[in-house]
């Protein structure tokens, strides 16, 4: 590190805060060192010195611990719930249609259906269908790098057909990434209270994170993190140690001169 | 319809659709009323899936079969083996809030 450099007076006069982050073990933080340094004496530090704390790295990793945090914090399973919705078609008209949904060019992400099993119960009469649905892949990249997804995405689909109450339950859930995650959905389709001629849509999802598998990642990457702050926090004290030592000691030296 | 997740199977899941959309359609009204009282409804539900088996049951045979073999090869049986445990669904759910998964991981 050039020594020069650091000693000429800062050209800005900004001042800015940098902070250094102690992460506890329950993903809380706090800070640790509050140091207040001229933006341009920051500036050619980071220039001289690639592995001290920069400000852009620290916000990185505050950004990745606050979206662990809130993860962590909130309830394991999400819910969703989504307002009854009217089709104007007698219910067995959807019911019927169920099964001619795709394709369609407003879903072109399913590309391919098949059953997998049916059955009629004789003395119900409720037809119960176990299906299976491939759609085109819509995770991310890097989801499908670190839980290592496969190209299309599967999901399970259960309906039950119950023509002596008019119900028709049908259940999602993904096939792939459900080491991962399990969204699982459910629509009803029944009459209308207020027309035979209508038909009543509603809608819940329940999203449940495998919580062992996010827990061994959170904990891996915290350690990470926990160690590069701990080894940046280090560099960065012994380094601007020597920097401020250094800088004083050449003042104190500067001003014995002139005075002598 | 969409097609089968594998080229091969296409053809015959074609076939069964058709027939299941054939029966299911006469099927539908007529049980909705028949409903009406218990006993018709018993017969009818049972006449009508003795029905279903004649028509569909061999065409679903082999599709059944293709597509079996096309999971396999996808790699998707253990999956579909797992959400089976978990989630067998072999009755309709109580409730409007779907079941919670019974495994922690």
């Amino acid at each position: 590190m050039s020594l020069q450099r650091c000693v000429e007076p800062p050209v800005e006069t900004v001042w800015i805060r940098m902070y250094c982050l102690t992460i506890r073990p329950d993903f809380t933080w706090m800070t640790s060192t509050e140091i207040q340094i001229p933006f341009g004496l920051l500036h050619r530090l980071a220039d001289s010195h690639e592995r001290f704390l920069l400000i852009d790295l620290t916000l990185f990793y505050l950004y990745i611990l606050k979206a662990l945090n809130s993860y962590r914090s909130s309830s394991q399973t999400m819910h969703f719930f989504n307002q009854a919705f009217n089709y104007d078609h007698p219910w067995s008209h959807v019911v019927i249609g169920m099964w001619h949904k795709y394709p369609n060019p407003k879903c072109s992400h399913v590309i391919s259906i098949d059953v997998l099993d049916r059955s009629v119960d004789p003395k119900t009469g409720m037809i119960r269908t176990e299906r299976v649905l491939g759609c085109k892949q819509k995770a991310p990249t890097w989801i499908l790098k670190l839980f290592g997804g496969s190209e299309d995405a599967f999901v399970r689909e259960i309906s039950f057909i119950d023509p002596k109450t008019q119900n028709a339950i049908i259940t999602s859930e993904n096939l792939s990434l459900s080491q991962v995650v399990t969204c699982f959905e459910q629509i009803r389709y029944s009459p209308s209270s207020e027309s035979p001629q209508r038909t009543v849509f509603s809608q819940t999802a329940e999203i449940q994170a495998r919580m062992g598998l996010w827990r061994s990642a959170a904990d891996g990457l915290e350690k990470w993190l926990v160690q590069r702050f701990e080894q940046n926090a280090q560099l960065g004290k012994t380094a601007f140690t020597d920097v401020l030592g250094r800088l004083w000691e050449e003042r104190q030296l500067q001003s014995a001169s002139l005075s002598s | 319809m969409a097609d089968s997740l594998s080229p091969e199977c296409t053809p015959l899941k074609k076939e069964y659709d058709a027939c299941f959309n054939a029966w299911f359609e006469g099927y539908l009204e007529p049980a909705v009323s028949a409903s009406a009282s218990p006993q018709k409804q018993a017969e009818y539900s049972q006449r009508k899936a003795e029905e279903f088996q004649q028509k569909c049951g061999k065409i679903w045979e082999s599709y059944r079969g293709c597509v079996q073999k096309a999971l396999k090869e996808k790699g998707l049986d253990k999956l579909l083996e797992q959400s089976r445990t978990e989630n067998p669904l072999t009755e309709p759910p109580q409730s409007s809030m779907p079941p919670s998964s019974s495994s922690s991981s």
